[in-house]
């Protein structure tokens, strides 16, 4: 959605438009979802996460300033409700990995594990990787956390980020790059560095 | 852009800082195979549904109102107040404000001090002393925001981000350029005890506005302990309490009740 878009919805929001919420929802659900899971670890979680968002949203809408970002006004009430939902659950396992018993839609659902089902070794390397980035992720610190995945996955902006978080984009900074580099660290497998051979496609072997 | 060219033209210079670069490239590369699962189509197609039936089980919505269909939103229960209301309370907001302002600065002691003291002291021109006194307030009121900001911070329950470090650095920079200025006023004025505490202060407001931006927890202590061991909020705080409430003024010369004086009170 363009800014222009955002506005738009933004003043139809605050103007009381019936269908407004409605269009909120359709617009940023995959997002808001994605954001509550990459919290969560959860499918079940994220989305009791992602619809306790938008009732507080659609409560909430009268405090929204206009003028002011809607992508950074949702994600901040994603955040703050992913948290509190995480605070009522303090012995949920925090363990990266997939989820077992996910069973929505087909068994593989990810379009990326479809595409490499005809060579597993490339799918058994993929997973193990993506493990090794869920326990790098959980190294480092909550707010780092957020601040990485809300820049790399989300595509925030510091400014942004910094609303959502409720600190500085000068912490903003710091906190990405502190994260960079305990991921970086993370990542260093076996003494050689994680090269990535993007002119022979060829996976790093683990 | 300019940042960005003369960022690559050192890469293209520097090994060491290429393969660093380099390397956090492909960290960065790796995580993008980290992907949320997506449920399925079927869970997108039914969200709405299931989000609109929550919002009437908990009473967001009206659980009568009829089933929205696409394009349309549903019907809320609590309805944004009408435009009228929001008029009122900002008008109700600005007159507020009007008072406080009022107070503020155009209180009885602002227009007393403009006054002559009674008893024919001789004091300071009413413009040069009260802008001094003000200058002074406010540089005491500054300085205390930022050593309370300092005081109150717990590392145990607070991320030192949350201080915001480097807001305070540079509040506490301009107020040490403005301490200089002010102790050179108040030298020749009785306000011996003030140019003190103004003194004092610079010194605090020097060791913050040097700190290391970051995680310098341990220089945040020292500062505090410096705070707490000199009395420095009790003491402006006295200040505050001691300026006298007529005048508003600071005193050039000891107060002394002349014959006179008491003779006209």
């Amino acid at each position: 959605m363009s800014r222009e878009e955002e506005s738009r919805l933004a003043d139809r929001l605050a103007a009381g438009d019936a269908s407004a919420f409605r269009d909120l929802v359709e617009s940023f659900k995959k997002k808001v979802y994605g954001l509550a899971y990459e919290m969560t670890k959860n499918h079940t979680d994220a989305e009791d996460v992602s619809q306790m968002a938008f009732m507080k949203a659609f409560k909430g809408i009268g405090t929204f300033r206009r003028g002011a970002s809607l992508n950074s006004w949702l994600y901040r009430i994603v955040y703050n409700s992913a948290i509190d939902h995480l605070r009522k659950r303090p012995f949920f396992s925090q363990e990266a990995g997939a989820e077992a018993g996910f069973s929505r839609g087909s068994p593989s659902a990810d379009p990326q594990s479809r595409d490499l089902s005809s060579d597993p070794q490339k799918a058994a390397e993929i997973t193990l990787l993506r493990c090794k980035i869920d326990r790098a992720l959980n190294k480092v610190s909550k707010r780092e956390r957020s601040a990485f995945i809300l820049r790399h996955y989300h595509d925030l902006d510091m400014k942004e980020i910094a609303e959502v978080l409720g600190i500085s984009p000068g912490a903003v900074k710091s906190y990405l790059f502190r994260s960079i580099k305990k991921l970086q660290k993370e990542m260093f497998v076996s003494g050689r560095r994680l090269r990535w051979e993007t002119d022979n496609e060829s996976m790093p072997s683990i | 852009m300019k940042t960005h060219e003369s960022f690559s033209r050192h890469l293209d210079g520097c090994r060491k800082c290429r393969e660093e670069y380099k390397s956090l490239a492909d960290t960065l590369k790796a995580m993008d195979l980290k992907t949320v699962p997506d449920p399925g189509r079927e869970f997108w197609d039914g969200y709405w549904d299931r989000l609109e039936q929550r919002m009437k089980r908990e009473g967001v919505l009206d659980a009568d109102a009829p089933q929205a269909e696409r394009g349309n939103g549903p019907r809320p229960r609590f309805r944004l107040f009408p435009g009228w209301t929001w008029a009122a309370a900002g008008a109700a907001a600005l007159l507020v404000a009007g008072i406080f302002i009022g107070r503020q600065f155009f209180s009885r002691s602002a227009i007393v001090a403009r006054r002559p003291l009674p008893g024919g002291q001789t004091v300071l021109p009413a413009s040069v002393g009260q802008d001094l006194a003000l200058r002074t307030t406010r540089y005491l009121e500054r300085s205390k925001v930022v050593l309370l900001a300092l005081v109150n911070f717990n590392p145990e329950t607070k991320d030192i981000y949350g201080l915001n470090l480097s807001r305070q650095k540079q509040t506490s920079g301009e107020l040490v350029k403005e301490a200089a200025l002010l102790k050179k006023d108040l030298k020749g004025t009785a306000a011996r005890q003030l140019e003190r505490l103004v003194g004092e202060l610079e010194m605090i407001l020097l060791q913050i506005a040097n700190l290391k931006s970051g995680n310098d927890l341990s220089a945040v202590e020292i500062i505090k302990a410096g705070v707490e061991g000199k009395d420095i909020l009790f003491k402006i705080n006295l200040n505050e309490m001691r300026r006298s409430p007529e005048t508003g003024r600071i005193p050039t010369r000891p107060e002394r009740k002349t014959e006179k004086s008491a003779a006209a009170a």
